[in-house]
């Protein structure tokens, strides 16, 4: 999940661009994307997950309402503040004057930070597998609600979930991920086609 | 990561990233580069540069996707690049994977039996589509494109909508990353690693592919043509 985060470097200057990538592309095996204006951000328009901005304050507080519109897939953003004046230095800022250790660590520890944030279920609960037997049955979502007595919408969470711990997103895939973690037996399998 | 321009070394472009290659072909470009600029490349073979250049950018960058910029480029240019790539998938992609899956899979286990079943389900749903678009959908927005507003009859016959059609390309993408996972994550009796190897290196390719496909369809094509569809119906 570290490596899939991504940086989003915005500044007006070529050379702070061209100098943060020297300086970054060695150390980190992120996906860093430079752009001159928040403005270019529409030509970006299926940014997603964990994204770290790095963004002059003035920058950020000018264009805060279009980056938050343009970044609406982001699962979370931080911001590390792009800063000229060499008298400030701060946890939450990058000084163009800092070396370049100390500028790295900082992007490691946001990072870093979103790690301890992603928790690691990855095991389905009692209810998500009742669910994923009934689907496997070739039943709807309303069905479903109607046998395990919750809400379609509920059922659509459930699903959302299965997908996310199973990484298996659709209906057919899904049965065949039964099949082979043995939850349902090939026999119970209505869908004869599948097989 | 910058974005290529027209002024550079196609051959440098493809040494950067090969995976451009099977794209730039597509576009109408073949071996034997030799030093030519892209400029030169694309006048020698009649290409529309800017076409060109935005479709290498978008594919080098999985994030870089100018949708206003690539709206205003002609449905035949788009669909001419579709058709080619529809033809690309079924002789490279298509062929190779389902020759590999075929290899490794070649046991009587019930794990293998349902991912080739799976597979083979999901190939038949693909080749399908490809045909669906090409033989219906392309030549009907190429109908729209030529069909000239003022000398439309007072009642058009629509006889196939646009909206009817999107939800199928989400199946299509969901189901390649299923099949990726399955390989990766769920397979548990023991099977040649270099067959696997080659697969899922096909699979990675052929996903991504398909995701640069389906966005070029539902942002551009597809909005293009449901404006087309809306100046007919409105009149």
């Amino acid at each position: 999940m570290i490596n899939n985060t991504k940086i989003l470097v915005i500044n007006k200057s070529d050379i702070i661009l061209l100098g943060l990538n020297d300086l970054l592309k060695n150390s980190l095996s992120n996906e860093i994307i430079y752009i001159n204006s928040a403005d270019e951000l529409e030509n970006y328009p299926h940014l997603m997950g964990y994204i770290i901005v790095l963004i002059s304050e003035n920058d950020f507080y000018q264009n805060k309402a279009l980056i938050n519109k343009q970044l609406k897939n982001a699962t979370k953003i931080a911001y590390l503040f792009i800063e000229l004046n060499s008298d400030k230095i701060s946890a939450n800022t990058i000084n163009i004057y800092e070396n370049a250790d100390s500028i790295t660590n900082k992007i490691n520890e946001l990072l870093s930070s979103f790690k301890r944030n992603i928790s690691n279920k990855n095991e389905l609960s009692k209810r998500e597998i009742e669910v994923l037997k009934l689907l496997t049955k070739g039943l709807s979502n309303k069905e479903i609600a109607q046998i395990l007595f919750i809400s379609t919408y509920t059922v659509i969470s459930h699903r959302k979930n299965i997908s996310e711990k199973t990484k298996i997103k659709s209906t057919s895939g899904l049965t065949i991920y039964a099949i082979i973690n043995k939850i349902v037996n090939i026999e119970e399998i209505s869908t004869s086609e599948l097989i | 990561m910058k974005l290529f321009n027209e002024n550079l070394i196609l051959a440098d472009v493809v040494s950067e990233n090969h995976l451009l290659f099977p794209v730039i072909n597509r576009l109408g470009v073949n071996l034997g580069f030799k030093n030519s600029t892209i400029k030169t490349i694309c006048a020698e073979n009649k290409i529309d540069i800017e076409f060109f250049i935005e479709i290498i950018n978008v594919f080098n960058n999985e994030n870089y996707f100018p949708q206003k910029k690539l709206q205003q480029f002609s449905v035949l240019t788009i669909i001419n690049y579709l058709n080619k790539t529809h033809e690309f998938y079924r002789n490279y992609y298509i062929a190779e994977i389902d020759k590999l899956i075929k290899q490794l899979l070649n046991n009587d286990n019930i794990e293998s039996k349902v991912i080739r079943k799976f597979y083979q389900n999901y190939q038949n749903e693909l080749i399908e589509h490809l045909k669906f678009e090409e033989n219906i959908v392309f030549p009907y927005i190429i109908e729209l494109s030529n069909l000239d507003v003022k000398k439309l009859p007072a009642k058009m016959k629509i006889n196939y909508s646009i909206n009817d059609f999107e939800k199928e390309h989400s199946n299509i993408d969901n189901k390649i990353s299923d099949l990726r996972n399955f390989i990766i994550r769920y397979l548990s009796v023991s099977y040649d690693n270099n067959t696997c190897n080659s697969l899922l290196s096909a699979l990675f390719l052929f996903e991504k592919d398909l995701q640069n496909h389906t966005r070029i369809e539902e942002k551009i094509l597809f909005p293009k043509a449901k404006f087309l569809e809306k100046s007919f119906t409105t009149k």
